[in-house]
């Protein structure tokens, strides 16, 4: 019905009903990025997520100060910037594994108990946008509390380190960035593999708290077992600090920084495998 | 296959060594069409198949002429409500349906203005900031069509959509998928209540234990019915008289007398209502009215779907 003005004493009542959209829509690409927006929409929601994310930024001080102190007292303290870059790390990774278990516990669990995977599949989405948009989530969790405290950190330390400029950010900013991903893909594909068979999301983040901390006492217990140091790197905490200390430069690049990467990419096929298998359980093939 | 907007040929679908659809073949043009058969029959199974959540063991189905499987461009031409009511619990339903139609491709503002057009057009734009958690089992209900409806879909494909709902909004919900069928809007909607059906359409799909036992106009549906007694009710000045000269046809099998009402069951409807014509024509019995009691669903489900209980 049309819209056209009415006369006086020509009272009408318009049909305010169902009209089919005939507009524009999006790009299909897109998806995944609703998908992660709404996943970390959702968990800000979550006062303890918030509270991670700002606790994440509190070690900045002790490391700000760590970082002068053995920028410039590095022959008194005996130790240099680059360990403090790897205790850096070593703390921001727990802040790192506390987002991914918020993140992360209940992004297919709880679609796949309440049936929102249905309404999700129902739209033009594909399993690698849904995925991906999951991960991208978790990702960006990881970032938030390991990426951009450390921006920080690199900053500070080109400023009033001992040696300043921009080449001494860039290193640690490429390191930083290079750990948050590798650290973000193989903790984001386990805790997803974890929540596709967790029967609720509240299972699935104990489930992946007991499997952060039980990979590194299997793989330093296998180490020690067999006589195979590198076979420590099975830990996630492990593998992490293997990387961390040769990207910010305390070791060469060495075999066992290898098995750390073999241990991560063994532990992201493995997962992805699961939640794809997961998947395809739930579409009945 | 044809160009009629729902159809299915040697459709099959297992889960394991379960059956859930066996052989199905069809092919309905009718704007809306009902879905009809007891719990376990495979209704929710062929609805996940038409909007593409499941792909079919065996055998082909399509909606609006595409294949649904892994078939992006008819999903966003697709609105689906499914039977479950469980979702983000804390998430106010505005939010969530303008989540799932940016899923569609709308921007955020679109999407927006979107979810609340279709709030509204289910009554629930009062409720639209509150959590889903404090939504009654009705209003989920509405919210699950309004989240189907918001992107303006060519097809529906509903679940059960009318369970939980009050009389009135049964009946809002009612009028509201018989106008969108009227605007040209494909709905498959599933039920096991048959009256619910049966104000919406006379087109049924009747299926039990994964087969399809009727399809077509419920009148249709119940003239394949040969092997079972048709049954008209009469209303006579005289009924005791008329039940008499009935019980003389040779194709009436049964005679009750409710009455002032005479309830007969024959084989052979058309020739019963041709004699039963001319009776009343003569004004021997005083025939003041006839009804087929089996021109509705229950009367048909009945027949197909439990025979053990007659």
């Amino acid at each position: 019905m049309s819209q056209e003005a009415a006369g006086a004493g020509e009272a009408r009542i318009y049909d305010q009903g169902y009209r089919p959209w005939t507009g524009p829509r999006g790009a299909v690409g897109t998806r995944f990025w609703i998908v992660a927006w709404h996943e970390l929409a959702q968990a800000w929601k979550n006062k303890w997520f918030r509270r991670v994310v700002w606790a994440s930024f509190f070690p900045l001080g002790v490391f700000s100060v760590l970082l002068i102190v053995t920028s410039r007292l590095g022959g008194v303290v005996q130790l240099g910037p680059a360990d403090t870059w790897v205790q850096f790390w070593g703390v921001q990774q727990l802040f790192a594994m506390l987002v991914v278990y918020h993140l992360g516990r209940n992004a297919i669990a709880e679609d796949l108990r309440t049936g929102a995977l249905a309404v999700y599949f129902s739209r033009p989405v594909s399993f690698a946008q849904y995925l991906g948009g999951k991960w991208l989530a978790v990702a960006l969790g990881v970032a938030g509390v390991t990426l951009a405290p450390g921006m920080v950190l690199a900053v500070f330390q080109a400023l009033v380190g001992e040696q300043t400029g921009p080449l001494v950010f860039l290193r640690a900013a490429l390191s930083l960035v290079v750990l948050t991903a590798l650290l973000a893909a193989v903790e984001g594909a386990v805790v997803l593999a974890i929540s596709s068979l967790a029967p609720r999301g509240r299972v699935a983040g104990i489930v992946w708290v007991l499997v952060f901390f039980l990979s590194a006492g299997l793989g330093a217990g296998l180490a020690e077992a067999s006589g195979v140091e590198a076979l420590g790197a099975l830990g996630f905490p492990d593998a992490h600090a293997r990387l961390a200390e040769r990207l910010f430069g305390l070791r060469d690049l060495d075999v066992a920084a290898l098995w750390a990467l073999g241990s991560h990419g063994l532990w992201t096929l493995g997962a992805l495998g699961i939640v794809l298998l997961r998947l395809r359980r739930w579409r009945g093939y | 296959m044809g160009s009629a907007r729902v159809q299915a040929s040697g459709l099959c679908k297992w889960y394991g060594p379960v059956v859930a659809l066996n052989d199905l073949g069809f092919a309905v043009q009718a704007p809306v069409v009902g879905l009809l058969g007891p719990n376990g029959a495979g209704k929710s199974t062929l609805l996940k198949l038409l909007c593409g959540q499941l792909r079919p063991s065996k055998g082909e189905v399509r909606l609006l002429g595409e294949a649904p499987w892994d078939n992006r461009r008819l999903m966003a031409r697709l609105g689906y409500c499914p039977e479950h009511d469980r979702f983000y619990e804390d998430m106010p339903a505005l939010e969530f349906v303008a989540l799932l139609t940016r899923l569609h491709g709308f921007d955020s503002p679109d999407a927006a203005r979107l979810a609340r057009a279709a709030l509204a057009e289910v009554e629930l734009e009062e409720v639209a900031a509150r959590p889903i958690r404090a939504l009654s089992h009705g209003m989920r209900q509405r919210l699950k069509l309004a989240q189907a409806l918001a992107h303006g879909p060519e097809a529906l494909v509903l679940d059960e959509p009318l369970s939980g709902l009050d009389p009135l909004q049964r009946a809002r919900v009612i009028e509201l998928l018989r106008r969108l069928g009227d605007r040209g809007v494909s709905v498959l909607i599933s039920s096991h209540v048959l009256h619910e059906l049966e104000a919406m359409t006379d087109h049924i799909l009747l299926l039990s234990r994964g087969r399809m036992l009727a399809q077509g106009a419920v009148g249709e549906v119940r003239a394949l019915i040969d092997a079972h007694p048709h049954r008209i009710a009469l209303e006579a000045a005289r009924p005791r008289e008329l039940g008499r000269e009935l019980l003389s046809f040779e194709d009436v099998v049964r005679v009750e007398l409710e009455g002032a009402r005479v309830v007969i069951e024959t084989r052979s409807p058309d020739t019963c209502y041709e004699r039963i014509g001319e009776l009343a024509a003569s004004g021997a019995f005083g025939i003041r009215a006839m009804l087929s009691l089996d021109d509705n669903m229950e009367a048909v489900f009945r027949y197909l779907v439990q025979p053990e209980e007659r």
